[in-house]
């Protein structure tokens, strides 16, 4: 088996209906990417809105006084400005890992569409696809890490 | 053979000049021998013809293998982690209801969906031909882009929808 491995050369011969295979494939996988490129670039976009209006009220307003007698429309609670200022760049990180992965998405999709359809050299285009496909999960595998991570420890300190 | 057979026995008699012969100019400009010669050669199948199969042969370097158990790897590692996060954070045996059994369940199916394209890929980087192996393995995975596809999508738009709604309430504050 060694043998066959070290010198037999893999090659990859495809048929017609892998062919329609791999093109549909491409196009779920450039549609996902186009979506997670949205998700992303909005999360950003809302993080940076929340702050920016933020910082406007707070710096329009300044500190409250004695004399302000109307209670806040919304309570924070407990929550800091620290605090917030973690959760904002926790959720840019998010949307930019999000807003990542779609772009690689995308172009391991058109990767495979230049195979399926042949243009250039196809080995070349799969091996771009597959290091693309690569790099796509291991950020998922990173986001999958977080949000388990999160989650297990919102869960912690409920039941505490 | 008489002269007077008329035009027929003429144009039968013009290919038997002899065969090193010059051939008539009239022999060409009629349906004759020479059209059907042409017709011919372009219908006849050439062996150089390559035979119906693969239209694709792509020779995967020692690079593209690696590059395949790799992506084979990392994909299994993130299949068991999504397959193992639903149960980890639910508890395992828990009840499940409503949503949770919706979201919980089609995310483990996800990282079932995964895994099984991993060990597909993984097969496919170590045989001879890889098609088959890497073609299951795709098929796979566009299961998993679809699930991901629509459920982004319906995260979208209730996520726009929920927006519209705190900042109408917002402007009429």
């Amino acid at each position: 088996m060694n043998e066959l491995r070290t010198f037999a050369p893999t090659r990859v011969a495809l048929t017609p209906r892998d062919e329609r295979s791999i093109d549909s494939m491409a196009r779920w996988m450039g549609l996902l990417g186009r979506f997670r490129v949205l998700a992303g670039g909005l999360l950003m976009l809302a993080v940076l809105g929340v702050a920016l209006a933020y910082a406007t009220t707070e710096a329009l307003e300044g500190p409250a006084g004695p004399s302000d007698t109307t209670p806040p429309l919304v309570r924070l609670g407990a929550l800091s400005t620290r605090a917030l200022a973690l959760l904002g760049t926790a959720l840019m990180l998010l949307g930019g890992l999000v807003l990542r992965g779609g772009v690689l998405l995308d172009d391991a999709a058109e990767d495979f569409e230049r195979i399926v359809h042949g243009s250039g050299p196809a080995e070349r285009h799969l091996e771009s696809a597959l290091r693309r496909l690569r790099a796509f999960f291991r950020l998922e595998l990173w986001l999958v890490a977080l949000a388990l991570g999160a989650a297990l420890t919102l869960r912690a300190g409920w039941l505490r | 053979m008489s002269a007077t057979d008329g035009p027929d026995h003429a144009s039968d008699d013009a290919p038997m000049a002899g065969p090193g012969g010059p051939r008539p100019a009239a022999a060409a400009t009629r349906e004759g021998p020479t059209a059907r010669r042409v017709l011919e050669l372009v219908t006849d199948p050439s062996p150089s013809v390559p035979p119906p199969g693969p239209t694709h042969r792509i020779a995967l370097s020692d690079r593209g293998r690696s590059l395949g158990r790799s992506l084979a790897r990392t994909m299994a590692a993130t299949g068991l982690a999504t397959l193992a996060g639903p149960a980890l954070l639910l508890g395992i045996g828990g009840h499940l209801h409503g949503a949770a059994l919706v979201v919980g369940g089609t995310v483990a199916a996800l990282g079932g969906w995964t895994t099984y394209a991993a060990w597909r890929t993984r097969r496919g980087a170590y045989a001879d031909d890889a098609a088959p192996s890497f073609v299951s393995a795709f098929r796979a995975l566009r299961v998993v882009f679809v699930v991901e596809a629509v459920g982004l999508f319906l995260a979208l738009a209730l996520s726009c929808f929920a927006f519209s709604i705190i900042a109408s309430f917002l402007a009429l504050l």
